[in-house]
């Protein structure tokens, strides 16, 4: 309590002669409440990586409105009264953009076989392995229906059996690429 | 965004630092104040006081309204003031006088309403009426706009609310000067719709007008 006190009137002190110009201490106030800004908005933002940007708000803010700061008064107050009204104002734009919803590409879980490109072609391999044993018309139908992407009304026109025939071709040809593959 | 650049935007900062005077928010309120007083009374001279401006200030409920009316508009106007500045939370409590001395007034017009009904009001209030009151509250509006945007207010919408009760008040008392009718129609519905479009306006622009 004495700390905070004692904190409040140096902080009240530098405030005031970075009012006058006083560079250094403009610098040595700064670099003072930025871990105390760091610890008060960090509790309140969706993440920890946020706190930086909002940090960084607030010291430009402070620089805004250093006239407003009346020495006479205690610092404390004046300054979390801007973080708490730049930290509103970061949450409102952020959740305004939809922030809240997006992850950085660094924390997307991405599984190990999209990473590691020797177990991708082993899985392809098995994959290809496995349909190169289909009897020739099954494995027609897949690549035209699977692969590449045709509908079942064109595969029929390309391979002139019937829409039911194509749909069962391809449910024994999966059938079979399942027993193969398990 | 990392240390690196908080310590960057600090050298920035420190290298843009500028000497800065101190604001003084009771100083700019006093000193608001005294010129929307001196505008009021300047318009109201120019424009010419009402014909029965000696029989009015012999009633006691004309004399009532005025010093209602100014009492809110001073408290409004420092309120107005206080808000401007970031550390504004330890006059929070002095909220409760404009809001108090305004629901006076709005009782008072409620009884009144009650008991004498809405009276005539004149073809030509559009050009009269509201011209007049415009006459009486844009420079105030825009001085006060400019002062308070000097400041780093936290509270954009509030303060906004007050600075349109205290423009609207000063700027009433102005009316009341030139108007003669002290029916409720023109001297409350008529005279204050300008102020509540004017309110619902500074409402919605307050926080890009106030941002800093």
């Amino acid at each position: 309590m004495a700390n905070d006190l004692d904190q409040d009137v140096e902080w009240a002190e530098l405030a005031k002669k970075a009012q006058a110009g006083d560079a250094q201490s403009y610098r040595k106030l700064l670099t003072e409440i930025v871990p105390v800004i760091k610890r008060t908005v960090i509790r309140s933002l969706p993440s920890a990586d946020l706190a930086d940007d909002v940090v960084q708000e607030v010291l430009i803010s402070v620089h805004k409105a250093l006239h407003t700061y009346d020495p006479a008064r205690p610092f404390a107050p004046w300054l979390m009264a801007i973080v708490s009204f730049r930290k509103t104002d970061f949450l409102r734009q952020h959740y305004a953009a939809r922030g809240n919803k997006q992850v950085s590409i660094d924390s997307v879980d991405i599984p190990d076989y999209v990473n590691n490109k020797d177990d991708r072609e082993e899985n392809y391999k098995d994959i290809e392995a496995a349909l190169e044993t289909l009897p020739e018309r099954q494995k027609k139908v897949v690549e035209l229906l699977k692969l590449e992407g045709y509908s079942t009304k064109e595969v029929s026109q390309k391979t002139g059996l019937s829409e039911s025939a194509v749909k069962v071709t391809m449910h024994r040809a999966l059938q079979k690429l399942k027993e193969k593959l398990a | 965004m990392t240390e690196e650049n908080i310590d960057k935007t600090i050298s920035n900062l420190c290298c843009n630092l500028k000497p800065v005077c101190c604001t003084r928010p009771l100083r700019k309120a006093l000193l608001w104040i005294l010129m929307v007083v001196c505008y009021t009374s300047a318009v109201a001279m120019t424009i010419g006081l009402r014909e029965n401006i000696t029989e009015a200030m012999n009633r006691s409920n004309f004399i009532f309204e005025l010093v209602l009316a100014f009492s809110t508009g001073l408290s409004a106007s420092l309120l107005t003031f206080w808000l401007s500045t970031p550390d504004c939370e330890r006059y929070k409590k002095f909220i409760a006088v404009p809001l108090t001395l305004l629901a006076v007034q709005m009782a008072w017009m409620l009884d009144r309403l009650f008991f004498e009904g809405m009276g005539n009001i004149r073809e030509n209030w559009l050009s009269h009426c509201w011209i007049n009151t415009a006459l009486h509250t844009t420079l105030p509006a825009i001085a006060v706009i400019l002062l308070i945007r000097k400041g780093a207010t936290v509270m954009p919408c509030l303060m906004a609310t007050f600075a349109v009760i205290s423009v609207s008040e000063f700027g009433w008392i102005g009316m009341r000067l030139i108007c003669p009718k002290d029916n409720v129609g023109e001297a409350y519905f008529l005279n204050f719709l300008p102020y509540v479009i004017m309110g619902l306006v500074a409402g919605f622009l307050a926080k890009k007008l106030f941002r800093w």
